[in-house]
């Protein structure tokens, strides 16, 4: 099972182009969906969701144009989008229910099955009968998750699902992705390289609507064996040196700024060799885009 | 602060379009309501009647109240949205973590609400300034400009109410923290208003309190004004309406005060109930507890699908989720109530109550019910169809398996059940009110009929309508107040010049039922309703290929998914539908312009040269009719009729006649036949006039017979041209052929050298003999003026003979209907009385009205002349009046029948006194017939209204008889404030001046007998009669009566009798 992604454009009226000649294949696991703020991550998202139409291009799940199809690929779509609201008063249940409905599940005693399932799998059983208005912002992302599981989706699209969430709510609800992930697609975006190292066994960076590199993120970061340094040079200096990219900058624990650069060879005895990082391949591709 | 917050909404409002649309909407509107108002759009025409002036203070207050209701919905949206995008934004997180104070916070932000208020009320009267100056100072309805009279109606009435109901909204925003709050406050200042008017009727002052509107302040303080007054530069301010405008600024600054006082920064919005937002921390608090991922496996992937289950439980849902909004709960309880206390209203005027039929509920309290359900409807499929994009959940269920049918199906049937719901509980509501009130017999199918049968369908279509609008128009106010533009806008397109009905969205005739003839213009109804069905199932389809179901809301993108989504099968559909609407509208309208037999238009356009070739005729002497012959077949299945009849008319002139003037009525077809003995000379197909040139002249007390045929017109849809109905027939004279010129004015003064010679009812009559023979269905009693002489059936028809035992006065009624029949006698009198199935409740009383009054009459002024006296039910659709005495036949309205006598317990017994009123028509109306001259009622019904004053006090008491004096007097000040011409003496009163011939009339005549004592006045009013006795040809004149009072009664009362009946004077 895969998508691919033919060629699709996306202009909106206001002028700006969100998606630009954009080639993409997905495949079956987690794939994650890498770009700054703006790169038109969620766009797409959209448009694999099939909530808006490219201006031109095609998106194939398999055989099915989904495009033309809207429909018969919602029967197995999952969409988490990154914010979404919930009506004020209706507890968990009652709206997984209702999504439920909606999703096409019509005999109540499948519904009942259903729901309970993905109450169970999302811990949240114990609060169903709690108004979702009232949940915290972690549960909330879980009952999101809840509600994409509902028609046992095979594409699943979750656009920036950890933002916001703290560290512990955050690691265990990747764990509910990566269990899900098995035998499915999992689009997700972030801009958080740290989630795509952890859970994706592919990857994409995207910027300004374009495919910048596409690499599952082990071989994204072996990629730059032996190219990566750290040196205490001031980055002004560092801009002088012919080759060297400036991918990042920390400081150690002594207080000292550490920058992080890319260059073919060692640029000089002031670096030294580290192990490259997958967000040093992610700032590399940014920058030499 | 306050004013960083203040210019932060103002550089807001001046961005947004909806500013602009409102305000150029209601400039325009009332710059139309002006002109329309002032005639701008119609023909000149000139009257002699006094004209209300619309630029006075009292007619700019008066259309300010009026387009006050219109704005409401602006102060909802202008009052809450300031404070609400602070919540809808999600910005009020950040920004109540500043260090503002609240007074600057809300200060700012009420007065950034109340400035776009102030321009729209300023820009209201700029439009009816702009209409004032258009229509110049030569326009009629124009006086000299006055600024006072637009500073009255801007500061001391619409601005105030508009400032007190904007805060009302801003606080209740503010606290729910839900602009539909807003739109849920002005709709209650509405109903809170209509209540009061419906509860506190009887207490002014407390109601002129309390109006929010302080419309019925300003109309406590303008009660006594004439119009002359109305039009003047007086101020229309009173006490009541100083203290209402104090009371609601007092309310409005309270209110405000304690919402400052309770409002906080706070994250959560503030509660009434400290211990119920106590108990919500609680809850979040638990119900963010540990969280470990399970291990449990899916039970099941393969989903048993049915897409109309789905459907069904979609529906469910929306359902529910309306009926859980309390917006919807309380204007459904609101609409509930408000029917409610308009049934009691109309049922109980004060003076008189009617019992709670089942027509009666189906009226005005349905209509209104009705239309709190059509704002309802707004409100509703606003919410349905928008829900999911306010709370953001739209991404999530778009992205659903989930067809686009399904999702617009389920919301579009929802509303429907959330109408039938609605008119469910009306009926319910209606049903048992009427259990209760005692009504035995409760028509189950009328309601189903009428409710479900004919109003549902018309609720259906707003409701697509309004579904069509909101998914037009993504922004909730913007659609709202397209949808409010609509619908009000509907009932003023008639100022435009628009008359017809295809262009009057959703409005359809006025249903008016009768217990005996059923619904009138049920026909046109059922075409009209038709015809905007297909107009909804249009807009369905359109709605649906509409439907939004993406990210992208931009009009370009929509178009495009509009275009997908029309393919040929539905381009085809489509087609279909506008082609057969367009054709149904198209054949509505040839209809409504084409089909009138006659129209007034075109009599109006055409009156002059008529005039101009006929008027030389209305000093011909023409004969008179004396005996009348007439078979009348009657059909109610096939709601017609048609008659054969023969005139026998004599000469009374004292020269030769040689030519007939004969007129035909406009609505039937009739055939003149003088079997040759004359000629037609001159014809005028378009007012029916005929004249005729007799072989041989009629010499002086001869006679000729007139042969004539007379068939109704068949009714169309738009335009009913037979009287006939199927049950509770009511034909008057009218159809029959009539004898010379029609437009000549009664006589001013005495003439001289012809005396009274003219009867003030028929100049071509005096008394006549009247033989008919009336034929009906079988299963119907057909009634005609005089004694029954015969009866028989054949077949599926009956014949029924009548005839007048003496001549009588030209006035005939004749009956077709499914009777109930009750008779009784008074001395040799028999008196019968002819209803509907379930009206009999009154006869009784109607029964000792006319015998009370044959009783009192007998003995003063001779014997009734006839055998029989027969009370007839006539359906209400058919006359505005109660009944009318025609020969020994009483027509008598149905409303008559449903007056609930019980309920009103010691009032003025109205069944009683109508029919004690109609019989004594028979000594004065029937026997003393006034000349053709002014002050002829003086001589009918002053006499009577004063004979009746009697009979009730004979029978129910001098105290009785007060109250009812009161009511008289009543009428005659009412009357007086809306006189347009000038005011009559009792002398000279004019037929359609009824306050002074019914009530001063009533009073004049109590007055003189009480001086001059009520036995002597009374054998004088005998004594009168006798001397004029209509038998004898002889009509008399108000002069003749003030002469022959003055010269019988003592010089004393010359005085008392000239201030009565010549003078002028306010009592």
């Amino acid at each position: 099972m895969k998508i691919s992604i033919q060629n699709i454009s996306k202009t909106y009226t206001n002028g700006v182009r969100a998606i630009d000649h954009l080639n993409l294949e997905i495949s079956q696991g987690m794939f994650g969906l890498l770009g700054p703020n703006g790169a038109g991550k969620s766009s797409l998202m959209r448009t694999l969701a099939t909530l808006q139409s490219p201006d031109s291009g095609e998106v194939w799940l398999n055989d099915l144009n989904i495009l033309s199809n809207p429909l018969e690929y919602r029967r197995v779509l999952g969409y988490l989008p990154q914010e979404f609201g919930v009506y004020p008063k209706e507890t968990a249940q009652d709206l997984l229910h209702y999504f439920g409905i909606l999703k096409g599940i019509t005999s109540k005693k499948e519904r009942n099955a259903v729901v309970d399932y993905v109450l169970d799998i999302t811990n949240l059983t114990e609060v169903r009968k709690k108004r979702v208005s009232t949940f915290s912002g972690g549960m909330r992302q879980r009952f999101g998750i809840a509600q994409l599981l509902l028609n046992d989706p095979k594409v699943i699209i979750v656009d920036e699902p950890t933002a916001g969430l703290d560290p512990e709510e955050r690691s265990r609800f990747l764990n509910v992705l990566r269990r899900i992930s098995n035998e499915n697609i999992v689009l997700f975006s972030t801009h958080l390289v740290e989630d795509v190292r952890a859970l994706c066994n592919d990857m994409a960076v995207v910027n300004k609507g374009r495919l910048l590199a596409q690499a599952p993120p082990k071989d994204a970061a072996s990629s730059l064996s032996g190219s990566i340094w750290e040196t205490t040079l001031e980055a002004d200096r560092l801009a002088n040196l012919e080759g060297v990219i400036p991918l990042s900058e920390y400081f150690s624990s002594t207080g000292e700024q550490i920058n992080r650069v890319y260059a073919k060879a060692k640029p000089s005895d002031h670096f030294t060799g580290v192990t490259p990082k997958l967000e040093d391949f992610y700032f590399l591709t940014l920058k030499t885009a | 602060m306050k004013s960083t917050v203040l210019n932060f909404e103002l550089k807001h409002w001046v961005k947004q379009p909806l500013f602009y649309f409102l305000s150029f909407g209601f400039y325009a509107f009332s710059l139309v309501t002006m002109l329309g108002t002032g005639g701008y759009f119609d023909d000149p025409s000139t009257t002699s009647e006094l004209q209300s002036t619309l630029n006075s203070p009292f007619a700019l207050s008066f259309i300010g109240f009026l387009l006050v209701k219109l704005m409401l919905f602006a102060f909802g949206v202008f009052g809450g949205i300031g404070i609400q995008r602070d919540f809808s934004s999600r910005i009020f997180g950040i920004l109540y973590t500043y260090p503002v104070r609240k007074t600057n916070y809300l200060g700012g932000k009420l007065l950034s609400a109340l400035f776009p208020v102030l321009i729209l009320v300023l820009l209201t009267y700029s439009g009816l300034l702009t209409g004032e100056l258009m229509l110049g100072t030569d326009s009629t309805k124009i006086g000299a400009f006055d600024f006072f009279g637009y500073f009255i109606g801007v500061c001391f009435y619409m601005l105030p109410t508009a400032i007190a109901i904007s805060v009302f909204v801003f606080v209740s925003v503010g606290i729910t923290r839900n602009i539909y709050a807003g739109f849920a406050t002005v709709i209650f200042f509405i109903l809170f208003q209509l209540i009061l008017e419906n509860t506190l009727f009887q207490y002014p002052n407390v109601l002129a309190l309390l109006d929010p509107f302080g419309e019925n302040a300003f109309i406590q303080a303008t009660a006594d004004w004439s119009i002359a007054d109305k039009n003047s530069t007086m101020l229309p301010i009173g006490t009541m309406a100083v203290a209402n405008r104090v009371f609601w600024l007092i309310a409005t600054l309270l209110l405000f005060g304690w919402f400052v006082r309770k409002f906080n920064f706070q994250y959560s919005p503030f509660s009434l109930f400290g211990k119920m937002s106590f108990r919500k921390r609680k809850m979040t608090r638990k119900a963010s507890g540990s969280y470990t991922v399970q291990s449990s496996t899916r039970k099941t992937s393969v989903f048993s699908f049915n897409s109309f289950s789905q459907l069904k439980q979609l529906t469910r849902v929306e359902f529910v989720s309306i009926l859980k909004n309390k917006i919807f709960i309380l204007l459904t309880f609101l609409a509930c109530l408000l029917a409610f206390l308009i049934q009691l209203k109309v049922t109980n005027t004060g003076t008189f109550n009617f019992a709670p039929k089942t027509r009666i509920i189906l009226g005005l309290p349905l209509s209104v019910f009705v239309q709190i359900v059509v704002f309802c409807t707004f409100l509703t499929s606003g919410t349905v169809v928008k829900r999911a994009r306010r709370v953001n959940v739209a991404a999530l269920e778009d992205s659903t398996a989930v067809t686009s049918s399904n999702v617009f199906f389920s919301k579009t049937i929802a509303i429907v059940l959330t109408i039938v719901m609605q008119l469910v509980i009306f009926t319910l509501a209606s049903i048992l009110l009427q259990l209760f009130n005692g009504q035995a017999s409760v028509e189950i199918g009328l309601y189903a009929i009428h409710v479900f049968g004919l109003i549902l369908p018309i609720l259906i279509c707003w409701s697509i309508f309004s579904q069509f609008v909101h998914v037009l128009i993504p922004n909730l106010y913007m659609s709202l107040g397209v949808l409010l533009a609509c619908w009000l806008g509907v009932q003023s397109i008639e100022h435009l010049g628009v008359s017809t009905s295809v262009l009057k969205l959703y409005n359809l005739p006025v249903l008016v039922y009768s217990d005996l003839s059923g619904f009138s213009q049920l026909g046109s109804y059922l075409w009209l309703m038709l015809y905007w069905v297909l107009f909804s199932v249009i807009l369905a389809l359109l709605t649906f290929l509409l439907w939004i179901r993406s990210s992208e809301l931009s009009l370009i993108s929509r178009w495009s998914i509009f275009r997908k989504r029309m393919t040929r099968a539905r381009s085809f559909v489509f087609t279909i539908l506008v082609v057969n609407f367009s054709w149904l509208g198209v054949s509505i309208y040839s209809n409504e312009r084409g089909e009138a037999h006659y129209s007034n238009d075109l009599l109006d356009a055409n009156l002059a040269q008529y005039e101009s070739v006929w008027e030389c005729y209305a000093l011909l002497d023409q004969p008179k009719i004396s005996n009348v012959d007439l078979v009348l077949d009657i059909y109610p299945d096939e709601k017609r009729f048609s008659a054969i009849g023969e005139y026998f008319l004599v000469n009374k002139e004292q020269a030769p006649i040689d030519t007939v003037f004969v007129r035909t009525s406009y609505d039937e077809l009739t055939t003149i036949d003088w079997q040759g003995k004359a000629k037609l000379i001159l014809s005028d197909s378009l007012f029916h006039s005929y004249l005729y040139s007799l072989d041989e002249p009629l010499l002086p007390g001869d006679s000729v017979s007139l042969h004539f045929t007379v068939e109704s017109n068949e009714n169309t849809l738009f335009y009913r041209n037979s009287s006939v109905l199927s049950s509770g027939t009511y034909l008057k004279q009218d159809f029959l052929p009539r004898i010379g010129y029609q437009f000549v004015e009664h006589e001013q003064e005495v003439d001289k050298e012809h005396g009274h010679r003219h009867n003030y009812f028929h100049r071509d009559a005096d008394l006549v003999k009247i033989r008919t023979t009336i034929t009906t269905q079988s299963n119907q009693y057909g009634i005609g003026p005089g004694e029954l002489l015969s009866k028989k059936e054949n077949g599926n028809r009956a014949t029924f003979v009548y005839e007048t035992p003496k001549p009588v006065k030209f006035n005939f009624s004749f009956h077709s209907g499914d009777f109930q029949f009750k008779s009784t006698k008074y001395e040799e009198v028999e008196i019968q009385a002819y209803f509907a199935a379930d009206h009999g409740e009154n006869v009784e009383m109607m029964i000792d009205g006319l015998k009370a009054a044959a009783e009192f009459n007998t003995q003063l002024f001779g014997t009734y002349p006839y055998e029989t006296v027969r009370i007839v039910e006539f359906p209400h659709t058919e006359e505005s009046f109660s009944a009318t005495l025609t020969s020994n036949n009483i027509p008598t309205s149905e409303l008559m029948f449903c007056i609930n006598q019980k309920a009103m317990g010691g009032d003025v017994q109205l069944p009683f006194y109508v029919l004690a009123h109609e019989l004594t028509h028979e000594w004065f109306g029937n026997q003393l017939i006034p000349a053709d001259n002014a002050g002829a009622k003086m001589l009918t019904e002053s006499i009577t209204e004063y004979i009746t004053l009697c009979i009730y006090e004979e029978h129910f008491g001098e105290k009785k008889a007060k109250e009812f004096l009161e009511v008289q007097y009543e009428r005659f000040r009412e009357g007086r404030k809306v006189e347009k011409g000038e005011e009559s003496t009792l002398a000279d009163v004019l037929t359609h001046q009824e306050y002074i011939s019914y009530g001063k009339g009533a009073i004049a005549f109590h007055e003189i007998s009480e001086a001059i004592g009520r036995k002597k006045f009374n054998t004088l009013l005998a004594l009168f009669l006798k001397l004029w006795d209509a038998n004898a040809g002889k009509y008399p004149t108000t002069y003749d009566f003030i002469n022959f009072l003055k010269d019988n009664s003592g010089d004393q009362y010359h005085k008392l009798i000239d201030r009565w009946f010549l003078e002028i004077h306010p009592i």
